[in-house]
């Protein structure tokens, strides 16, 4: 769900990734939502040439997807139209800023050359397997069948750790209402929508875009399938997918797939496109997070025990923001500790000890599932309470923001109405010790929108000085205001990054010539001046500030977003 | 008849009115009086002279007037030669006892005017019958109050305020001395801190478990203690406890990191606009320490 801000973060990741034509494209379909191609023409003012290929591009990258919708026709007797829609996927546009992190974590996993596989990836958005190994083999100036071999098996291992994945249908069938129809229908009650931040329209395009992905999406069982081909290469749980999926699979309603179960076996390496799996990067740093977050509440006992867990349970995940893991019981408990480098040692009572530390804290961090088991059984079965951990987790950010921006007793004041409900300036006052300045400290929280105040009146006019003024600190609302936030400090970051960079437009040419010609081998006949040497400095030193800042920045989006 | 003759009718009908009144403590309505000493004029002629002397007091309970025997025979001769105007001021502040007046309310109750009021006041200061207190809601007006009587909490504030103010500073000291001892004891209850607190005699003013409470509570919003009840056999105050906090509010965030975080103009911010991310001050200076 996209805020005013984020729909302006998206416009400018677009912007310093694809170019101005581009924007303009997602800009129409970012703040219209679905759009048919004539009338994000017709919005973008740009000729259909330079709409067809923007698309193409953003469909290559996911960041834009298309639907089928059927119509009615204009009389009963004249034939149903079939309209092509195409809706932005903000969340995949997002996602362009955290590659690096991407990057990062396939290296710790994988090694190297998975890194520089995903690298490919990410640049082109989806490439089939033939392409991914010519372009292996371009970089490392090996022949196509010396690296064929190395980068299969390192595919394989990436596919089987889920995170590379069969595209997408092209234009699946959405096969309800005109999704316009929803729109206006929502338009007319959105009066009834209180709360600045949140518009009717933003939740609505939301809905359209989760429902045109869940259309899109591949059986859950092909979606990580290998190639045929491959089947001998991989491990044994491709097998089982194979034979998986040859069986007509229920597990999702679709209208009508691209791509159904017989010709499934024709497609080989030349055909299918692959993609990086963003879901599992997600899934993968907020397991992280909450490994964290138990580090630094608990002791590192726990937080390996907790981690154990989340690892065993990982594959049998459904989605990004489930709330609890599967249930493991105590004695799966104990073996997927064992088997983890940090946790072999461990003794049984400490890791028994570390359980009930966990179910029994104040946060649940994990809690008892099903009922209570004995030993004979595996034990009681836990599972990991991931929603009431992020939770805390983004309780616990707010409040420093607020502390950070506001105060200390503006902290408190705020800490006391999120627990306490609805209160009057004078309680306020008293159980916050803060008689005086309460006043004040509200109206300045008021005004960022951290709080909200109801008047009940007591007579028919509304005496103001007869009503009583209820004080409130709505969570949901706040956290909207925290996101949109968010999104802005990190659109002023790439924007002066830009400004930044196109300041210095004049020095960085000269360093790249001189770099190019260095790598040319010629001598480099001009040097810089101490000057323009400072100036290099100086950029050097700004652009790193604030990429890094960025990047911590994005840490706390996922915090509030993705999670 | 003559004078001796009305004199001693005068003191006959003074001491029967005295003795009811010393029967009937309670006080005994006007009616009573006149069924006794059927002679008006002297029974108003009697009642006047006792009034006058402090003797008998004159309450009106609904339509009727009670007259009781004068309870505070010390107060009773200070009150002599008051005018009755002054005391019925007196009688009104009596009446608010530990919360003290104002004029304003003065002149509600007694409808008298304000310069009277003001005259009857400083009758009475002078007399040392009332003295003037200021109140920590208004501190502008005076409020009035029995000589012999201490203020409320709710005038003066409570042990916290000192001089009306709420002593921020000796809040924080207090605040500082739990947060250490619980800090030694790893988990409390209320009553072992408010021990400590007594123990350890920084504050010179008695400070109540109601107090301590409230001081613990703030800590409590603060983020840097938690609450928890005990064995939850009672349900008394003195069954809280006290920890310190795992999880303190952080004091650095992502989003306070970046000038934008805490940036007061941030709501006016937009790109190409009078307030911009490529102008912002407080960005130029941000990356140029």
């Amino acid at each position: 769900m996209a805020t005013a801000f984020g729909r302006t973060l998206c416009c400018n990741l677009i912007q310093t990734h694809f170019g101005d034509v581009v924007e303009r494209v997602v800009e129409c379909l970012i703040n219209r939502g679905p759009l048919a191609f004539g009338d994000i023409s017709r919005y973008s003012e740009l000729g259909s040439e330079a709409v067809k290929s923007s698309i193409l591009v953003l469909i290559q990258h996911s960041c834009v997807q298309a639907f089928k919708v059927e119509h009615e026709g204009a009389s009963a007797t004249a034939p149903r139209r079939v309209v092509t829609y195409y809706v932005a996927i903000s969340d995949n546009i997002f996602h362009r800023m955290r590659f690096p992190k991407f990057l990062v974590a396939v290296r710790e996993d994988f090694g190297e050359e998975a890194e520089s596989l995903v690298e490919g990836l990410l640049e082109h958005g989806r490439l089939t397997l033939e392409q991914i190994i010519q372009r292996t083999a371009a970089k490392a100036a090996k022949a196509e069948g010396e690296v064929a071999n190395e980068v299969k098996e390192t595919f394989t291992k990436l596919v089987t750790a889920r995170f590379i994945e069969r595209c997408p249908s092209p234009e699946p069938w959405l096969n309800q209402k005109d999704p316009r129809e929803l729109l206006s229908k929502v338009a007319r009650g959105a009066s009834k929508v209180r709360g600045p931040v949140l518009s009717a329209e933003d939740i609505v395009q939301s809905e359209v875009v989760q429902r045109v992905i869940k259309a899109a999406a591949p059986l859950e069982t092909q979606r990580f399938q290998l190639p045929v081909s491959m089947a001998g290469l991989g491990v044994s749980d491709s097998d089982s997918q194979m034979a998986e999926g040859s069986q007509a699979s229920e597990k999702r309603k679709l209208e009508a797939l691209e791509m159904d179960m017989k010709t499934a076996a024709a497609v080989d390496e030349k055909e299918v496109l692959w993609r990086v799996n963003f879901e599992e990067f997600l899934r993968k740093m907020r397991h992280q997070t909450c490994v964290d977050t138990v580090k630094t509440e608990l002791d590192i006992g726990a937080s390996v025990v907790l981690s154990a867990m989340l690892q065993a349970t990982r594959k049998d995940e459904t989605s990004v923001r489930q709330h609890h893991s599967v249930p493991l019981s105590m004695d799966g408990i104990t073996q997927a500790v064992w088997s983890t480098p940090d946790g072999q040692h461990m003794p049984l009572e400490r890791i028994r000890s570390s359980v009930q530390q966990l179910a029994s804290d104040k946060i649940g961090y994990i809690s008892r599932a099903g009922e209570r088991a004995g030993p004979a059984l595996g034990g009681n079965s836990y599972s990991v309470n991931m929603h009431n951990i992020i939770e805390a987790r983004q309780k616990s950010e707010v409040e420093g923001i607020v502390l950070q921006r506001f105060g200390r007793e503006c902290c408190r004041i705020f800490r006391l109405l999120v627990r306490k409900g609805q209160l009057e300036q004078k309680q306020i006052g008293e159980q916050a010790m803060a008689p005086k300045t309460v006043k004040a400290l509200l109206y300045c929280l008021l005004k960022e929108q951290y709080v909200q105040v109801q008047e009940i009146a007591r007579t028919s006019e509304h005496v103001a000085r007869q009503s009583i003024f209820l004080w409130k600190a709505d969570y949901q609302v706040v956290l909207h205001r925290v996101l949109d936030d968010l999104y802005h400090a990190a659109t002023n970051l790439c924007l002066r990054h830009a400004h930044e960079i196109r300041k210095e437009q004049e020095v960085l040419e000269l360093v790249d010539q001189l770099d190019a010609r260095k790598d040319a081998g010629s001598d480099a006949h001009v040097t810089l001046t101490s000057d323009q040497q400072e100036q290099v400095k100086r950029i050097s030193r700004i652009t790193k500030i604030l990429d890094v800042s960025l990047l911590k920045l994005d840490d706390t989006i996922l915090l509030f977003h993705d999670f | 008849m003559t004078e001796g003759a009305m004199a001693s009718e005068l003191h006959q009908a003074i001491k029967k009115v005295m003795d009811l009144c010393r029967a009937h403590p309670d006080g005994l309505p006007q009616k009573i009086f006149e069924e006794e000493i059927p002679d008006v004029e002297l029974l108003a002629q009697a009642l006047n002279v006792l009034l006058e002397k402090r003797k008998l007091e004159v309450f009106s309970q609904g339509e009727y007037l009670v007259y009781k025997e004068h309870s505070r025979p010390k107060v009773a001769d200070k009150l002599k030669g008051l005018a009755s105007k002054e005391l019925l001021v007196y009688q009104t502040i009596e009446r608010a006892a530990n919360r003290g007046i104002w004029t304003a309310d003065l002149e509600a109750r007694t409808n008298l005017q304000q310069p009277e009021i003001n005259r009857a006041l400083k009758t009475l200061e002078r007399r040392s019958l009332i003295k003037a207190v200021r109140t920590v809601r208004s501190k502008n007006r005076k409020a009035y109050i029995v000589f012999e009587l201490t203020p409320s909490e709710e005038v003066t504030g409570g042990a916290l305020f000192t001089e009306l103010e709420f002593d921020a500073a000796f809040v924080d000291v207090i605040k500082q001395e739990c947060l250490q001892f619980i800090a030694k004891q790893k988990l409390v209850d209320l009553q072992a801190i408010a021990d400590a607190i007594r123990k350890s005699g920084i504050s010179k003013i008695e400070l109540g478990l109601e107090e301590i409470k409230q001081i613990m509570d703030t800590l409590v919003l603060d983020g840097d203690v938690e609450v928890t009840t005990s064995g939850g056999k009672s349900h008394s105050t003195e069954s809280l406890c006290y920890r310190i906090d795992k999880m303190p509010i952080p004091t650095t965030s992502a989003l306070t990191n970046v000038p934008c975080g805490i940036c007061p103009v941030m709501r006016d911010c937009s790109p190409g606009g009078l307030i911009s991310p490529e102008t912002c001050v407080y960005l130029d200076e941000w990356l140029s320490f």
